[in-house]
């Protein structure tokens, strides 16, 4: 009912209300930059001054019980409006080991509180567009009435994964509400400089299933009607709504910027006529709703109560250096039957790697209804992904657990990071890309992934197996070859497997798709259905993460490679037998990271030379990783320098006379095998 | 003429001053002005002729002092009030929003049963958009900040010549 946003017609608890709120959220604003001043901290502070009508409705209309709220670094008074106190907002502010948005861990005006499901957001700017669609997600499929609101500022509208969200929200209809609010400034970008219409909302037009709702977000009424009437909207229609909130940037961006170097006085006089605070306020006396002196003391009130919190805050503790291995990852499964990953099945039908990955993740879907995989091309009929990996999913388990997505990679991972925040024994796995190589979109959302946790201090761990058909060898040339486990590796808070048979296949998705956190699943796809890699697999095989297998026992050298090298070097070191009668030990590592380095060290010890294999680049490869390692722990067990055989520094041609000059086989490995044992 | 007639706009506002004093000058004396920032929401209805003022800034909302006043006069029946109107924009900065804040403003009064007079051409403006528009004329006096001072009291005063003519 329009009435109940009226200057006229609001209940006047509701007018004092909303009064004490804006007051304490502008004292909070202005008082901000003095931590820093002070040496407290608070050293990143984006004012919101400017944007108070839109902040306080969003946060108004939100409830936590039923919605979800990503706020972005500007969001003060959203959050303070949405429950949160002054002095939450403060610890989050000086980074006190307190804060309820992470400890400190995350930068300053980053205001969360999860338990609330007012969400920990990256400073990566409109990046959680794609989880606030994720949630929504979860809420149709659970079928719970509320919205995900996502608040961002319009500049930040420009980013791809904004379009890839919005087009998500529209083509699923889900119910999310997303806030532009715009000041007209990305920094000291002017909006012109972003896109070409002025009101960046409008150029989603032409989206299906779409509402687009402007208003005033320098007006408290105007805010509160648009945001009711967005959330009503879809509540009833079962379809997104885009609000966008014309506000003004009162200050400078941030406490690093100087707007005063790119703005000038018309426009600088223009938003402080127009503040939004001292507009409710003369409008409060205007319409006589309250007298100077009732204003004044709610201004009071809300002084004290920023006081108390202010004095309440600077006690409370610091994070202690000693934490910061603390939620690095979240809990894993711990195999009980294989706790070492080791089975000894040695009869049955041998299953290939393809056959494996398929039948795992299906006894894992039956196990735990609360499993989802998307992707692109992983369910059409009778297709099921490019390497037909998922077929028959969807025909068991229904299109609402296992869908296509859209190309959109970072859609893909960033939704189902968005999704696994609903509740804990969700487990989403994702085909990252149709090939690992078309994997670099979605970095983004990979980095947030990794430290979701950690930044939280373990209050979220975003529940996700990214499957990646990796590698070369299928003469695929440069955007079906490559490998990136270095560079998926080196995040803290990942944990990236690679097998190279299909039980190592089978044991270690049990394990990923059991344990919390986000997992790299890498796939040699040139082993789907190759002989070498088919393996007899236990149907409750389970590969603990760290732990490598000795595929080929030896005394006098330790190769140590995994994936597709694992095969070559195991046919290299029977060659190497044949004709020196040495005995090459073969370790395939199965897990990137974590490592298994004692297992390492304990081969090293016996052999007293490494050679290191992959099909990844040497420069910034994984092996220099393993080399250092190695150098670091074992030097002195050493009779030879540690070496590795890895593809050449190039790109992977298509040729297959390139393809074979820059990728390891077997006849090179053996060369550098016999070239270390005569070292 | 009997009608009582006024001026009404925000003083604070420094360009709509200026119109509306080349519009006082122009009417010798037989107007009276009403500040919207501090007059009653009953003074309007003293009169019979209202020529109201607004400036568009930015992306086209009302300015605070038109914003503020008008919840108080939402529920007023104009019916039998005349009312013309002058805005103040800028065509080539914010095309998209040319003179909306004319347009809000006469819509609300003509909702509410004014009769409005004083539209005019908007040939030779260039813009993309305006809430101003109605049948490809603006719903009153379209003054851009692209004028020179002279030009703008000339189309001024042939304005009020316009308005004066029909409502006498």
């Amino acid at each position: 009912m329009t009435n109940s946003f009226h200057i006229k017609y609001t209940e006047k608890e509701k007018l004092a209300h909303w009064y004490f709120l804006l007051v304490t959220g502008r004292l909070l604003d202005n008082k901000a930059p003095n931590y820093l001043k002070q040496a407290l901290g608070w050293s990143y502070h984006a004012p919101y001054a400017g944007h108070d009508g839109i902040q306080l409705a969003i946060g108004q209309i939100f409830q936590r019980e039923t919605d979800h709220l990503f706020p972005y670094y500007r969001d003060m008074l959203t959050v303070l409006s949405a429950g949160m106190t002054p002095e939450e907002i403060i610890l989050n502010g000086i980074s006190r080991d307190t804060d309820v948005a992470g400890g400190g861990r995350h930068m300053s005006n980053h205001f969360a509180k999860p338990e609330w499901n007012i969400h920990n957001v990256s400073s990566a700017t409109g990046n959680h567009t794609l989880h606030a669609v994720g949630l929504a997600k979860a809420m149709k499929y659970y079928g719970v009435k509320g919205v995900s609101i996502s608040s961002q500022g319009e500049s930040s509208v420009s980013e791809g994964y904004v379009y890839e969200a919005i087009n998500g929200a529209s083509r699923e209809k889900l119910p999310v509400i997303f806030v532009f609010q715009d000041n007209g400034f990305g920094i000291s970008v002017p909006k012109h400089e972003q896109t070409a219409n002025r009101k960046v909302a409008n150029n989603f037009s032409g989206f299906k299933n779409l509402k687009i709702i402007h208003c005033n977000g320098k007006d408290v009424f105007d805010s509160m009607k648009a945001m009711d009437e967005a959330k009503k909207h879809v509540l009833e229609y079962d379809e997104p709504v885009i609000v966008q909130a014309n506000c003004i940037r009162i200050g400078s961006h941030s406490n690093s910027d100087r707007h005063e170097l790119y703005r000038d006085d018309d426009e600088l006089n223009y938003v402080k006529d127009h503040d939004p605070l001292a507009k409710y306020r003369r409008m409060l006396l205007r319409y006589e709703r309250f007298s100077e002196e009732d204003l004044k003391v709610i201004e009071d009130n809300a002084s004290a109560a920023v006081k108390s919190a202010h004095k309440s805050a600077l006690t409370a503790p610091v994070p202690s250096p000693d934490s910061i291995y603390d939620f690095l990852y979240p809990p894993h499964y711990t195999p009980k039957k294989y706790p070492d990953g080791i089975h000894s099945l040695m009869s049955g039908e041998k299953k290939k790697l393809i056959e494996a990955i398929n039948e795992t993740l299906k006894a894992e879907f039956r196990l735990n209804e609360h499993t989802f995989i998307w992707g692109q091309d992983v369910a059409n009929r009778e297709k099921g992904g490019i390497f037909n990996v998922t077929k028959g999913m969807q025909q068991e388990f229904g299109k609402a657990r296992v869908h296509n997505a859209p190309i959109a990679e970072d859609y893909i991972v960033g939704t189902a990071n968005g999704m696994s925040r609903f509740r804990k024994d969700i487990r989403i796995v994702v085909e990252g890309a149709e090939f690992a190589d078309y994997f670099w979109p979605a970095m983004e959302q990979f980095v947030e992934l990794t430290h979701e946790y950690w930044r939280t201090k373990g209050q979220f761990s975003p529940n996700v197996i990214i499957r990646l058909a990796s590698g070369g060898y299928i003469g695929g040339g440069l955007y079906h070859s490559q490998s990136t486990e270095g560079v998926l590796a080196s995040f803290p808070g990942i944990r990236v497997v690679y097998p190279s048979f299909a039980d190592d296949a089978a044991g270690l998705l049990r394990t990923a798709m059991r344990s919390e956190g986000p997992t790299v699943f890498l796939e040699p796809k040139a082993l789907y259905n190759a002989p070498q890699a088919a393996a007899f697999v236990p149907d409750d095989f389970e590969v603990p993460f760290g732990k490598l297998r000795v595929r080929r026992v030896g005394s006098d050298l330790t190769v140590i490679t995994y994936g597709n090298t694992t095969h070559m070097s195991i046919d290299a070191a029977n060659d190497v037998f044949e004709q020196t009668g040495k005995q090459v030990e073969v370790l395939d590592l199965r897990s990137i990271r974590p490592l298994d380095i004692d297992g390492i060290l304990d081969s090293v010890k016996k052999t007293g030379k490494v050679l290191v294999v992959h099909e990844a680049t040497g420069f910034m490869g994984f092996g220099a990783e393993i080399a250092a390692e190695i150098s670091d722990k074992a030097f002195q067990y050493l009779d030879a320098p540690v070496r590795r055989l890895t593809a050449e520094n190039t790109p992977v041609g298509f040729n297959p006379i390139l393809e074979k000059a820059i990728l390891p086989d077997s006849e090179k490995i053996l060369q550098k095998m016999i070239e270390i044992l005569n070292f | 003429m009997t009608m009582k007639t006024a001026l009404i706009y925000s003083i604070s506002s420094k360009n709509t001053t200026a119109v509306a004093d080349i519009i006082k000058d122009k009417l010798k004396g037989n107007i009276e002005e009403v500040n919207i920032d501090d007059c009653s929401f009953e003074e309007l209805m003293k009169y019979d002729f209202l020529i109201a003022g607004v400036s568009t800034w930015y992306d086209g909302e009302l300015p605070v002092s038109w914003d503020e006043f008008l919840p108080g006069i939402e529920e007023f029946d104009f019916t039998g009030k005349t009312f013309a109107f002058f805005g103040l924009g800028n065509q080539k900065a914010y095309p998209e929003n040319y003179q909306d804040a004319m347009g809000i403003l006469e819509k609300f009064f003509s909702e509410r049963g004014a009769n409005v007079v004083g539209y005019t051409s908007a040939n030779g403006y260039n813009f993309e958009k305006s809430l101003a528009l109605r049948n490809n004329e603006f719903c009153g006096l379209s003054i851009d900040a692209s004028f020179s001072k002279d030009s703008m009291k000339t189309l001024i005063e042939k304005w009020i010549d316009q308005i004066m003519k029909v409502v006498s």
